[in-house]
């Protein structure tokens, strides 16, 4: 192909108007080693698509990934038993009338626990609520002031 | 579908998926681990391959969803990792032995460029598909292919000359 033509094809190749046949002419043209000087740039991009064109991958593709199945039921086995053993233990049971009342007492002796708690809190704030005057006194300072 | 089968249909375009895999993620490693795992894909719905028209471009397809996806889960993380952090082994000794290879030059101008462009060079400059196949492939309009290969390959042309006339990139 002479030059004229490699022009004018390299224009519509930039206008992405090429025909994958008319490319392929073009990669051939500059597959050759003699190309005029202001081509050059374009020899190089040529010449990269068809290196990465040969590039290929180097693994071996595995379809077949089951595992053989002689150990599976083991582990379906495994999550059976799990799971009784935890329904077993969970599931709710009737409490006898002796740890009913343990309970109840148990819940009284909490209730006083808190109620003290809840009493000493109110000593101590009833302490330090004479604090509450500074406030007020800090309040009607800045009034002034603005 | 048998295995024989099934790699008859399959196989002929693995190294179409693998490079497509490399362009989007450039390691030689993670593109060779979205192959396999699209294999293993599309060995699982073998049953549902013969129902589409070109399973190629169906496995096209899924490469490049799967490798955006991949990108997508990497860029999310908290450590943010940019293609560029990712080692390629080969592109080192390239660059080692040759600094200023014009090859390598050009192929970080494509990678450089937006994903679509990107994608669209990759199927048409490497490997040749037609519009209507490209248009498959990622899901598009035939039309709106030719715009972006034109806007991509001057890009490239552009960029190419500027780094010869003053040795920027």
């Amino acid at each position: 192909m002479d030059l004229h033509n490699i022009e004018k094809l390299l224009d519509k190749y930039f206008d992405g108007e090429t025909s994958v046949k008319e490319e392929a002419s073009l990669q051939k043209y500059f597959s050759q080693k003699d190309v005029p000087a202001h081509l050059k740039e374009y020899q190089t991009m040529f010449a990269y698509f068809s290196t990465k064109k040969a590039e290929v991958s180097q693994q071996e593709i595995q379809v077949k990934t089951k595992k053989p199945w002689r150990f599976q039921w083991l582990s379906i086995a495994a999550a059976v038993v799990l799971l009784i053993a935890v329904v077993w233990n969970t599931s709710p049971k009737g409490l006898s009338p002796q740890e009913q009342k343990e309970a109840e007492l148990a819940y009284k002796e909490t209730i006083k626990a808190f109620q003290l708690i809840s009493q000493n809190l109110k000593k101590g704030n009833n302490a330090i609520a004479y604090l509450d005057e500074y406030e007020v006194a800090k309040d009607k300072i800045f009034k002034i002031k603005k | 579908m048998n295995q024989s089968e099934f790699t008859t249909l399959v196989m002929p375009f693995k190294d179409k998926l693998y490079r497509l895999a490399k362009r989007l993620l450039i390691s030689k490693d993670s593109a060779e681990d979205a192959t396999q795992e699209i294999y293993f894909k599309l060995w699982k719905n073998k049953e549902k391959l013969k129902t589409y028209n070109s399973v190629e471009a169906f496995a096209m397809t899924m490469t490049k969803n799967h490798c955006l996806d991949v990108l997508k889960a990497k860029s999310s993380s908290n450590l943010k990792i940019i293609h560029n952090n990712y080692k390629d082994a080969n592109n080192d000794l390239d660059k080692q032995t040759n600094l200023n290879d014009d090859v390598s030059i050009i192929h970080q101008l494509i990678n450089d460029l937006p994903e679509k462009q990107k994608l669209i060079i990759q199927l048409r400059d490497i490997e040749q598909y037609s519009f209507e196949e490209i248009g498959k492939i990622l899901e598009i309009q035939p039309i709106a292919i030719r715009v972006s290969l034109s806007r991509a390959r001057k890009t490239i042309r552009e960029k190419l000359i500027k780094k010869h006339k003053y040795g920027l990139a």
